[in-house]
């Protein structure tokens, strides 16, 4: 068994052997065929570059030459056009020097033209001076003339002014003396008149004086005498009032304090009438306001209520009817249910006579399917399916209906 | 009486030696001038008649503007002063003849004290075709050399005993298109007969001479003829080419001769002839007035003449406007200013004295009290100077005004 199994797997050992080295030697051969293939790659990637190179080289060689050739070509061209410029120049140069020279003669001929206009404008200009000075010193002279005239004119009649007013200052000075004179002597005849006057009417005074003062002394006296006694009397008189006179005046005094006190209360107490008729004002005026908002709700109030009631009537008046339909077809179904009721019963009795007189056939089956023929048994059924017309089918559908409704309300 | 004088005076070409005019009586006189005709020949009206009025008629039949005051206030003398200028504006050398300027000589030689002559036409050249075939021939020598040169006014001036003024200009006025450089050509051969004209004038007191392309050259031959004349009083050579050599030759002329006025304007003096000019007017003691308007003297010229101011005491008047002065100049003239006491008049306009040269000027200004007039237009030496400078002159000029004011009798009061 183990040589078996030592050949088996010497087989499949060799086997496998031969296997990895057939692999082997293909992962060889392929590594070998890799490299190969890079060296080449390489290679001919070098000998690309090479080659690029080398081509690069012989251009720029080739450009080189080239350009040479054509710059011996251009330098000859250049030369003759150079050449030709020069001489374009030179022309050109000749041209502006001569210009420049006959610009430069024609600036000296007009230079000197300008001065020559020069010198006979200001030749001009100054005999045009020479004649304004001159005639700015004739007119001056011409003004200074008319201002001596003007001064001699006043002069000569200042001077006949002030001869005229030495005269008149002469003849008024005269006229002045004289009334002067004549006054004098007209004051001192007056002053002696009235010097004289005076002296008489002073003696004539005294005179009139002492007498008067004689008689008005008499007078005096009686006239004293009088008025003592009219006092005396007049004084007596009035004692009395007098005194009355000064127990008035007290009572007056004590009746206006209490004049006082009294307006002073009675101001108090109309200022509390004023403010108490205020708090009554306001007062009412709260008080209406109150009444007008009580007023206000009561109506409010009453107007629900209307409404209220209008509700309480038509639902009462519904109810009623409704009430008085349901009336009505209860009766009507009792009615009926009673006809029914004494059908069954009638029914009942008959069953129960027939009873008396069945078959056995019939206890057992009692019903028969149907007597009726196929017809009828039709009929029937169409009958059974139509809708029932007649009023208590009727009723109970309203009374379902209603019963719907007030049961959904 | 009346006509048959008057027709006889017309009837007789030749009252020179009928001379009735003068035995009329006046009225007579007055009528008989009052209706001659102004067309009579000037050989017949020129040595017998004097009255006004018929020369003013004359004048103004002729020449619409008139103004006796510029003619010493005489028509008779402003007809022929014109008159004699009209035929020498329009004498062409060499084809117009000489005799019509000197036939009218003895007839105006007493009447004619100034002359004015600003044009003198040059020689007629030659015909087109000629001048054409010379300058293809290429020739070069000028072809009228000898028949370029104007009027010789030797003759005339010589034979002219009152001439006092002589106002020159070498040109030629309304050419329009006819315009041509050698038509203001002032050649030295005219230099040379005017200069010897000038000096055998012996009552020559003003010499213009402007316009008229005077350079160095023709300056000096001019001032040796003029060195020491017995009257030349007013010298002017404006508007010329007259350079730094001219202008010391100007110089020199100052100190030997009686000029007071001196018109140099809108030469071309740098600061050479400034300064020879300068020099000469330390020294002077006659000029009065000095004009180098429009020149080119600039500061070191500006300096110079400032200088010499410090110690000239005669000039009055000067003017050194558009010169191209600037502070420096105006530094001096602060100084000048404040010792000089004879200048009345300084024009120092368009130049760049600056608000410092203001008020330097100003400084100097302060205690001067003879200076009336100084005119600074343009000089940018600005507002406040100039106001103050204007300030200080007025008041100078309101002294001298009441000074001359009082040099009358005071009025009673």
């Amino acid at each position: 068994m183990s040589d078996k199994r030592r050949s088996r797997a010497a087989a499949p050992m060799a086997a496998e052997d031969g296997l990895l080295l057939l692999q082997s030697q293909a992962l060889a051969e392929e590594e070998e065929a890799k490299t190969k293939g890079e060296m080449l790659t390489r290679f001919l990637k070098d000998k690309l570059a090479k080659e690029e190179r080398s081509s690069t080289l012989n251009l720029h060689k080739l450009r080189t030459q080239w350009r040479t050739v054509l710059r011996e070509v251009k330098d000859k061209e250049l030369r003759q056009d150079i050449e030709i410029f020069s001489q374009t120049f030179a022309r050109v140069m000749d041209c502006k020097d001569s210009v420049i020279e006959s610009l430069a003669t024609d600036l000296e001929e007009a230079e000197e033209q300008h001065a020559q206009a020069l010198r006979s404008h200001l030749y001009n200009i100054d005999r045009l001076l020479q004649l304004q000075q001159s005639r700015l010193t004739c007119l001056e002279e011409g003004y200074n003339a008319q201002l001596e005239a003007l001064k001699m004119e006043l002069e000569a009649e200042r001077r006949t002014i002030l001869e005229q007013h030495e005269r008149e200052s002469c003849y008024l000075r005269d006229v002045a003396l004289a009334t002067e004179q004549n006054y004098a002597k007209n004051n001192h005849e007056a002053t002696l008149n009235f010097q004289s006057a005076r002296d008489d009417i002073k003696y004539k005074s005294q005179q009139e004086k002492q007498y008067s003062r004689l008689q008005l002394g008499g007078k005096v006296e009686v006239l004293w005498e009088q008025f003592q006694r009219a006092m005396q009397s007049y004084t007596e008189a009035t004692e009395h009032q007098k005194i009355a006179f000064e127990a008035l005046k007290q009572k007056d005094k004590k009746s206006s304090r209490e004049i006082e006190m009294q307006a002073k209360k009675l101001q108090k107490l109309q200022d509390l009438v004023t403010a108490t008729k205020g708090q009554i004002a306001a007062h009412l005026r709260e008080s209406e306001k109150q009444n007008r908002r009580v007023r206000e709700e009561k109506e409010s109030v009453l107007r629900q209520l209307q409404e209220l009631k209008n509700e309480m009537k038509q639902a009462r008046a519904t109810a009623h009817g409704s009430l008085a339909r349901l009336t009505t077809q209860s009766s009507a179904a009792l009615k009926a249910l009673a006809r029914v009721v004494e059908k069954a019963q009638r029914i009942l009795r008959l069953a129960e006579m027939c009873r008396k007189l069945e078959t056995e056939e019939e206890k057992v089956l009692p019903f028969y399917p149907s007597s009726l023929a196929e017809g009828e048994q039709q009929d029937a059924q169409k009958v059974l399916e139509e809708t029932p017309t007649e009023p208590l089918a009727q009723v109970r559908r309203q009374h379902r209906s209603p019963r719907c409704c007030h049961s959904g309300g | 009486m009346v006509p048959t004088a008057h027709t006889k005076l017309s009837f007789s070409l030749s009252p020179l030696e009928n001379p009735i005019l003068d035995r009329l009586l006046p009225e007579h006189q007055r009528k008989v001038l009052d209706r001659l005709s102004t067309g009579l020949p000037l050989a017949v009206t020129a040595n017998l008649i004097s009255d006004e009025d018929y020369w003013k008629r004359c004048c103004t039949e002729r020449w619409q503007a008139c103004d006796i005051s510029n003619y010493g206030d005489s028509w008779k003398q402003m007809f022929f002063e014109r008159h004699l200028e009209n035929i020498l504006k329009c004498f062409i050398p060499n084809t117009t003849d000489p005799n019509q300027v000197l036939d009218l000589i003895p007839l105006c030689k007493d009447y004619v004290r100034k002359l004015e002559v600003d044009q003198f036409l040059p020689p007629v050249q030659m015909d087109q075709e000629e001048r054409d075939d010379l300058s293809n021939t290429g020739s070069d020598f000028g072809f009228g050399e000898v028949s370029i040169h104007h009027y010789d006014l030797g003759v005339l001036i010589t034979a002219l005993p009152h001439l006092e003024e002589l106002h020159l200009t070498y040109g030629v006025k309304d050419c329009g298109m006819n315009f041509e450089w050698n038509l203001f050509n002032f050649t030295h051969q005219d230099c040379c007969n005017l200069a010897v004209a000038v000096k055998m004038c012996h009552n020559l007191k003003v010499f213009k001479l402007t316009r008229s392309k005077v350079d160095d050259d023709k300056t000096r031959l001019l001032v040796r003829n003029l060195l020491d004349h017995p009257c030349l009083v007013e010298l002017n050579l404006s508007h010329n080419l007259i350079r730094d050599k001219g202008a010391q030759a100007v110089g020199k002329l100052i100190n030997h001769s009686r000029l007071q006025t001196l018109d140099l304007c809108n030469n071309q003096i740098h600061h050479l002839g400034a300064q020879a000019l300068a020099r000469a007017l330390a020294e002077n003691s006659t000029l009065t007035s000095l004009n180098l308007r429009l020149n080119c003297v600039e500061d070191k010229g500006g300096e110079a003449i400032g200088r010499a101011l410090l110690t000239n005491t005669t000039l009055k008047s000067i003017h050194l406007g558009s010169n191209n002065l600037s502070e420096p100049t105006a530094m001096l003239f602060s100084q000048v200013l404040a010792q000089n006491t004879s200048l009345m008049n300084i024009n120092f306009s368009c130049n760049h004295l600056g608000l410092d040269g203001g008020k330097q000027l100003l400084e100097g200004l302060a205690d001067n009290k003879a200076l009336t007039k100084f005119n600074l237009r343009l000089a940018e030496v600005g507002q406040e100077t100039e106001y103050l400078i204007h300030q200080i002159v007025w008041a100078n000029r309101e002294e001298m005004r009441l000074g001359s004011l009082q040099h009358p009798p005071a009025k009673p009061i």
